[in-house]
């Protein structure tokens, strides 16, 4: 039952400045980058998920051989401890009960990366976006499925992407970095104005 | 000295890693009172369903006691888990010790926490269950069933319907006496228009000398409510034990992605209702059963199925996260947690808004609720799963947690979720989001 559910809401530095992105309606891309960037510090800061390489292998293993029977795969005493191995726990156990045939055919080094971007994105929603979506929606500043669409856009993005390959290299976020914002190169003014408006 | 060999026989203690043992004592530390049960009933608890109720308020008391992770280790990537250490007196040691790991594990699927327990023999004086007086008459009707009865809406609703075919026996369990007399009042209601007879029963649990709680998350109130039932039924002999609670709220998915663990209560959650019987299956030696009738039934449908005549009965339940706080001002609801939302929009699919029509709320606005955004951020999320070709692989990527449900079959947890979604889609304005205002910046 419903009774007394607790809700995180708190934000840290850098969520608080993603959280001021989005009700300015800042840039889509300066979004993204600071998502990104919230999201390095974060994993740095919650010592990544060192776990990461075993939790592929016995996510492959289950989808495999075995019948899920639980949200965590492996399940280990350590998801109960640390927020980002409980959130890769439950992330293996949602792929290996959905995707056997893509794990059958993968490597564990891809299984890896497979699960790393899933982390990453669940990273993303528990310590950011999903305490910010129902803030905003309660401002009345985006509609619900206006902000879930955007929080999916940004977290398909290149960027995005690239974290999650350091965080395979790095499982325990120790020195990951954000990958280097990719800053649309401004035409100076001269250009554009003798360019063709169907080239623009 | 034998004085104080005894008293340590009967004393729980509990530590946490680095903290010295601290005692819990009846009558000292916690109240935990049985003897309306015992009297109605006209008998004794036996031993081993005196034991489960006393593990269960000494782990309620424990519970209260040792605080949660601060902010600053939850943002370092810690959980809100604890690691406890709980030292039990019982009167069936053996018993405990051997099926120690299972009650542990029931815990930590109920708190998140790691429990550590170990049970010695009671030595010594009576225990707050243990009585000397012996009893003359068998009161109950023969074939009343056990049924939990918390004084919510759910278990109204159950406790009516289960009134129109059988007898029952309404176990509560009350930590104050606000609580006490709603649980009453909503019993005196039904009674009042059913045909069949409904004996209460009731247990008071709680800590003395503490007017705070250290720790007020108190997860561990589904083993003291499950354990109120067992212990019932197991005196009354019977083997199965009547819960009312629908899916929707027996399951409760994370709303948000924020949310781990038992952050969303699983007080009753299909999962812990098969942990618990197969606990109490294991400890007696007897198979015992949870029924759960409302478990594919969002909370509007069972709302529906209400026998006519017990409205007043449902408008006298409680759902508020803090509506049975004895601090609370006129205990008025607050009308903006998820359980009085959950409330108000199975209330409105129903069509019985009428039933909280006289209530004020302390909150009257749903407007800038975040927990109301929360709850349409998970419906708008199951929406999405719901539309895909396959939609309970969808929710299992979406939401792993559903996962846990067995024995629920997937065909039930995509109709009942189906159902919920299709109740928000049709609320009336109150519960839509207003955009276009100008946000605080």
């Amino acid at each position: 039952m419903p009774d007394d559910d607790r809700i995180p809401k708190t934000l840290t530095g850098p969520w608080k400045k993603v959280l001021r992105c989005l009700r300015n309606r800042r840039p889509a891309d300066e979004t993204a980058d600071a998502v990104t960037t919230a999201l390095a510090a974060t994993i740095r800061d919650v010592h990544g998920v060192p776990g990461l390489p075993d939790i592929a292998l016995r996510m492959q293993e289950v989808a495999a051989n075995e019948t899920v029977g639980g949200s965590r795969v492996p399940a280990s005493e350590d998801a109960r401890r640390h927020v980002p191995t409980d959130v890769a726990e439950r992330a293996a156990a949602g792929v290996a009960a959905t995707m056997r045939s893509e794990l059958a055919l993968v490597s564990p080094g891809t299984a890896a990366l497979m699960l790393a971007k899933r982390v990453v994105a669940g990273l993303a929603y528990h310590y950011g976006l999903d305490r910010i979506g129902p803030l905003l929606a309660a401002e009345g500043v985006y509609r619900t499925s206006e902000l879930q669409d955007l929080f999916s856009d940004i977290l398909a993005s290149d960027q995005i992407s690239t974290l999650a390959k350091r965080l395979v290299a790095r499982p325990t976020g120790e020195g990951l970095r954000a990958p280097d914002r990719q800053r649309r190169t401004r035409r100076p003014l001269e250009d554009i104005i003798h360019m063709p408006i169907s080239d623009l | 000295m034998a004085t104080a060999h005894s008293q340590m026989r009967t004393m729980a203690r509990f530590s946490v890693p680095g903290g010295p043992p601290q005692p819990v004592e009846f009558g000292y530390h916690a109240v935990l009172d049985g003897r309306a049960v015992i009297n109605r009933l006209a008998r004794e608890l036996p031993p081993i369903a005196a034991d489960l109720m006393e593990i269960a308020a000494t782990v309620f008391i424990v519970d209260r006691q040792v605080p949660r992770p601060g902010r600053r280790d939850l943002d370092t990537g810690s959980t809100w888990a604890r690691e406890m250490q709980v030292e039990m007196p019982v009167r069936l040691p053996e018993v405990w010790n051997e099926h120690a790991d299972r009650l542990a594990d029931l815990l930590a699927w109920l708190t998140d926490d790691n429990w550590e327990l170990t049970f010695t023999p009671r030595i010594g004086k009576l225990g707050p269950l243990d009585t000397s007086q012996g009893f003359l008459f068998d009161t109950i009707p023969a074939g009343a069933a056990p049924v939990l009865f918390s004084g919510g809406l759910d278990s109204g609703v159950g406790l009516a319907t289960f009134l129109v075919d059988a007898d029952a026996v309404a176990v509560s369990v009350d930590t104050n006496n606000w609580m006490q007399h709603v649980q009453q009042k909503v019993l005196r209601e039904l009674d009042a228009v059913s045909g069949h007879v409904c004996v209460p029963v009731r247990y008071r649990v709680s800590a003395r000398g503490q007017k705070h709680a250290a720790e007020n998350s108190q997860r561990s109130r589904g083993l003291l409510f499950l354990a109120a039932g067992i212990a019932t039924a197991w005196t009354l002999r019977h083997d199965r034990l009547q819960v009312f609670e629908n899916g929707i709220g027996a399951i409760n998915l994370p709303y948000v992605r924020s949310q781990l663990g038992s952050q969303a209560a699983k007080a009753m959650h299909p999962r812990t209702l098969h942990m618990a019987q197969s606990l109490a299956s294991s400890v007696s030696g007897r198979p015992f059963r949870i029924e759960a009738p409302g478990m594919t039934s969002t909370k509007a449908q069972l709302i529906r199925k209400a026998p006519p005549g017990t409205d007043q009965a449902l408008a006298a339940t409680v759902s508020c996260d803090t509506g049975f706080s004895a601090r609370v001002p006129r205990h008025l609801p607050c009308g903006t947690c998820t359980s009085c939302i959950l409330r108000r929009q199975a209330l409105h699919a129903a069509s019985k808004a009428y039933l909280d029509a006289g209530v004020a709320y302390r909150v009257s606005s749903l407007e800038r609720s975040f927990q109301l955004q929360a709850m349409r951020w998970q419906e708008t999320r199951l929406a999405d799963c719901l539309r895909q070709p396959d939609p309970w692989n969808a929710l299992i990527l979406e939401f792993p947690e559903v996962l846990d449900t067995t024995p629920l079959t997937p065909t039930e947890v995509v109709g009942l979720y189906r159902s919920y979604v299709h109740e928000w889609e049709d609320l009336p304005e109150a519960f839509r989001p207003q955009i276009g205002r100008t946000a605080a910046l």
